[in-house]
């Protein structure tokens, strides 16, 4: 037996090649796979920004993530805050629970002056309360009074300037003349001693 | 001139007349490079034994750490390198390339052009790779899981393949038929690509490295380029060069390889890059892209090879030196595969950084290009007369390198696969995922072994073939001298 077969090797000196054409399902396969690559890398790819790493898809989404700073920064930390301590009784859209909480956007208690409002969650709220045309009557407890005051002046602020309201911003300073204002203070306010406040 | 006339029949009439030398002996026509090609296949072959011989040894180590531990040559980090350069530049390329230049010399009248040029490029070229694997066993390496050959031995390297530019270049010009085949661009262009990429990777990662995380990304590149363009550009131009002398028809489709080769040169080169690199989005992500649009070339690869077999798989099988292409050819579609494993969203977040890519690459190098550039040259000797009664050396190589080859790639695989599952659990520790590839690991080991014994056996046809050749040579240089002059001779 040799190397030497049935195939013999000078039978055909010429690698010819065929004339049969690509298959349609072959090019349609291309085109398919085509479009997916174009979606896939439109919805994944980054459009060739270097800042854009996995898993994030665009910058827009990376520049959403990034830490900012000024007022922006304080706000997004409110929110923060807001929503551990907050968003449960209040909702996290600020429109209130129906038996549980009164809404807080456009309510007059969160838009009127700042010394009123830090009072809330630094004492509590007791009694009935006319919030939007509506009564409510509930006791809420002193939820910001653990907060730091930082904390609770950034979710204060928050709360000034989500859902539509557009009151002015509330400082660490201002929570902390508050405290310092009303430090023997023990019980919940009412409606009518919050609104004396201006 | 006879010859060529005969050539340019028209390939359909199915059956050919022998092409013949001048003395009528087959073969004897395209005797004029024997040296030169068997100089790159035979080294190539060594190339292979000497790689094989280190993966087996790296293997061993992963298994008993303390096996020749106290070696600095051959450290496990030294071991594995040297062994993965030294397939490739050891093995693959020239095993290749002289296949390259054989097929070409055979459709040229007069063979191999500038044999002695391509012989010593050849020997330069070794010497070469014979450079780096020992500058690596002596911590020379630079570090690079691809581009990993110390600076001096690439120069040395590039000498030789100069040399086998200009032997391959006149040889082509050479040709019989002047019409291009469509194996002749599959290896041109392989053969051009890689050396573009080389000296790209050379330029940017040994003479003025980058910096940082392109560091990491060139080598990628690289590796995707050389590997899976200009590596599976070669081996599929041998395969498309022989497909006609082994099945006695031409290939299936012009079309359908166009179709693989534009596929292959415009997509494989980009998907180098691993889903979860630390590099920008859009890297990654048009790497797992382009693999994923990789399926075409490799689907036409796979439809011409279909017809071009079709109806004569079987003859193929038992061919002595067919065979060894088709375990190429079906090496090569399991790695198309497993490169599709790695890249394919969902998937890959089980396989990446596993024993899957090692897998992948052991069935494209060593199984899709070593096979191939193996068929290749036996389907060259077959023009000599010294290849008689080899066959059977011949089958037993085929057997043990396939046997290897399923036994290392199929364990690799597996082991891949159950690495990356018990990866997803994080509450199995990394020893107890360690301990349950293990076994895999070791049956990995075995096909190495087989596999070194296979190239081994390769080396030991290859150089007694080339020991019958020369003494052959050398008899008939004797007789010539010690004829006595005739008369006529005489008188001149």
């Amino acid at each position: 037996m040799s190397m030497q077969s049935s195939l013999d090797p000078q039978s055909v000196t010429d690698a010819k090649a065929g004339q049969v054409t690509v298959p349609m399902w072959l090019v349609v396969l291309l085109a398919v796979l085509g479009y997916w690559g174009m979606v896939y890398f439109d919805h994944h790819g980054g459009w060739f920004d270097a800042r854009v790493y996995a898993p994030f898809a665009s910058v827009s989404v990376v520049n959403e993530l990034q830490p900012v700073s000024g007022a922006e920064a304080f706000v997004n930390r409110g929110r923060a805050v807001y929503e551990t301590t907050c968003a449960l009784c209040h909702g996290s859209d600020g429109q209130g629970k129906p038996g549980q909480a009164p809404p807080l956007a456009g309510s007059d208690f969160v838009l009127g002056p700042s010394g009123r409002l830090i009072r809330i969650p630094l004492h509590g709220l007791t009694g009935p309360i006319e919030v939007r045309g509506q009564v409510w009557n509930l006791a809420m407890p002193a939820m910001g009074a653990a907060l730091s005051p930082e904390d609770l002046a950034a979710a204060l602020t928050y709360i000034r300037q989500a859902w539509g309201n557009n009151a002015g911003p509330i400082s660490a300073a201002e929570v902390e003349a508050v405290k310092a204002a009303t430090a023997g203070r023990t019980l919940p306010w009412t409606a009518a001693e919050l609104k004396s406040i201006q | 001139m006879k010859v060529v006339e005969q050539r340019e029949r028209p390939v359909e009439t199915g059956r050919l007349p022998m092409v013949k030398g001048e003395a009528g002996q087959p073969g004897e026509k395209v005797s004029g490079g024997f040296w030169a090609v068997m100089g790159w296949v035979g080294g190539g072959a060594f190339g292979w034994v000497v790689a094989a011989l280190l993966s087996l040894i790296a293997s061993i180590k992963f298994h008993s750490p303390g096996f020749w531990a106290d070696t600095p040559l051959l450290t496990y980090g030294r071991v594995r390198v040297a062994a993965l350069q030294g397939m490739w530049w050891g093995g693959a390329v020239p095993l290749l390339f002289g296949a390259m230049l054989g097929w070409m010399g055979r459709s040229a009248p007069g063979g191999v052009r500038f044999s002695g040029l391509a012989l010593l490029g050849a020997i330069v070229w070794h010497l070469g790779a014979c450079l780096g694997i020992v500058g690596v066993l002596l911590g020379h390496t630079t570090g690079y899981d691809g581009w990993g050959m110390p600076n001096a031995a690439v120069w040395v390297c590039v000498a030789g393949l100069l040399l086998f530019t200009v032997s391959v270049t006149a040889t082509f010009h050479n040709r019989g038929e002047r019409g291009l085949q469509l194996a002749h661009g599959f290896l041109w262009a392989g053969y051009l690509w890689l050396g573009w990429v080389s000296l790209a990777a050379f330029v940017l990662l040994g003479l003025q490295p980058v910096r940082g995380v392109l560091q990491w990304l060139v080598d990628a590149w690289y590796v995707a380029n050389a590997q899976m363009v200009a590596g599976t550009l070669l081996g599929w131009g041998i395969l498309y060069a022989w497909l006609p002398v082994w099945t006695g028809r031409p290939l299936y489709s012009r079309y359908l390889g166009m179709m693989t080769f534009l596929g292959l040169v415009m997509l494989a080169g980009w998907t180098g890059v691993t889903p979860s690199a630390p590099v920008p989005a859009w890297l990654p992500v048009l790497a797992t892209v382009t693999t994923v649009l990789c399926i075409v070339p490799w689907t036409a690869a796979w439809l011409n090879w279909r017809g071009s077999v079709s109806r004569c798989g079987c003859v193929l099988w038992r061919d002595a030196v067919a065979c060894f292409a088709v375990v190429g050819c079906v090496a090569f579609f399991w790695s198309a595969v497993g490169k599709l494993g790695l890249h394919v969203p969902g998937i890959s977040t089980v396989l990446e950084f596993t024993w899957w890519e090692p897998a992948r690459h052991w069935a494209h190098v060593c199984g899709f290009l070593g096979l191939t550039g193996v068929a290749g040259t036996y389907a060259w000797l077959r023009s000599f007369p010294e290849r008689e009664g080899r066959a059977v050396a011949a089958r037993t190589q085929f057997w043990c390198l396939t046997a290897g080859l399923v036994l290392c790639v199929a364990p690799l695989a597996v082991a891949g696969i159950v690495q990356g599952l018990s990866w997803q659990d994080p509450s199995v520790p990394n020893v107890e995922v360690l301990r349950r590839t293990l076994m895999w690991l070791r049956l990995s080991t075995v096909g190495e072994l087989l596999m070194l014994v296979g190239w081994i056996l390769f080396c030991v046809t290859l150089s007694s073939l080339a020991l019958k050749r020369g003494r052959a040579c050398w008899s008939d240089g004797w007789r010539r001298i010690t004829t006595p002059l005739q008369e006529q001779e005489t008188a001149k």
